[in-house]
């Protein structure tokens, strides 16, 4: 049993990490460390995240325009980036809760989870 | 095509100038001198100028170039069009070079500049297939990166 569901998790984990850096950068705008920190805190652990990929997507997700970066200084060191959602990656997390993530608070779907 | 120039396309760049003077200077002195390479075994004499081997290491050295930095682009940004703006920028920086070699009357006198034009012909038609097949993916890209890869 163990073994199916670990087996089945590491599928669906592969998928969530869009949601979960759009849903940290809902929160208010943060630096890589903070989106980290913000995805383990709130999915209690089952999803963790390399720094690497972290700073790939959020590149990818700069470069078409969904995410903004702003420099503010660090503690002591050299600036960080923080980073938000722009206009356009508020619209599109919207409609990708209102498509793929609403269904699941339907008294019908509720009563199926619980 | 928003960041056309990233810092590892500069890098590229000036490797490319620089391996392509390089070739430009050794060529035309090679050919000048008509300096060769004798290999004397027991069985085996053979004389191969070395012209052929400067060519070799030449295109040996643009390749592993544009791997090594294309593929640290590719992991920075993975854009579609990486592979046609090396070919490109490779493409221009040596026909300027070579262009001005021979407009400059650097060439040796057994380097013509017909050479050039064939190279500029059979290159250029590998950039504008490049260039096609970049075009071509425009059904599967958002900006520039696959579709596929954007929210993986």
């Amino acid at each position: 049993m163990e073994e199916l569901l670990n087996s089945w998790e590491e599928t669906y984990k592969k998928g969530q990490l869009t949601l979960w850096i759009f849903l940290s950068l809902k929160d208010g705008s943060k630096y890589v460390d903070e989106i980290k920190s913000f995805i383990e805190k709130n999915s209690e652990g089952t999803i963790s995240c390399e720094e690497q990929s972290l700073y790939r997507s959020l590149r990818k997700f700069h470069h078409v325009s969904i995410v903004k970066f702003d420099l503010k200084d660090g503690n002591k060191g050299p600036s960080r980036k923080y980073y938000s959602l722009t206009s356009l990656g508020e619209t599109l997390l919207k409609s990708f809760i209102k498509r793929n993530i609403n269904l699941f608070f339907k008294s019908s779907m509720k009563n199926l989870i619980q | 095509m928003k960041n056309f120039i990233t810092k590892y396309l500069l890098s590229f760049s000036i490797t490319v100038f620089i391996l392509t003077l390089g070739f430009r200077i050794l060529g035309s002195y090679f050919l000048s001198n008509d300096i060769n390479i004798e290999i004397d075994e027991n069985y085996f004499k053979e004389t191969i100028p070395l012209i052929a081997i400067l060519n070799i290491v030449y295109f040996t050295s643009m390749m592993g170039a544009g791997f090594f930095f294309g593929k640290k682009d590719h992991k920075t940004l993975p854009l579609i069009g990486i592979g046609f703006r090396y070919n490109l920028v490779s493409f221009l920086i040596f026909h300027i070079i070579s262009l001005f070699w021979f407009i400059s009357n650097l060439n040796s006198s057994f380097e013509s500049i017909e050479e050039l034009k064939y190279s500029s012909i059979i290159w250029g038609t590998s950039v504008l297939i490049h260039f096609y097949v970049f075009y071509k993916s425009k059904n599967k890209i958002i900006n520039e990166i696959n579709k596929e890869d954007l929210f993986d």
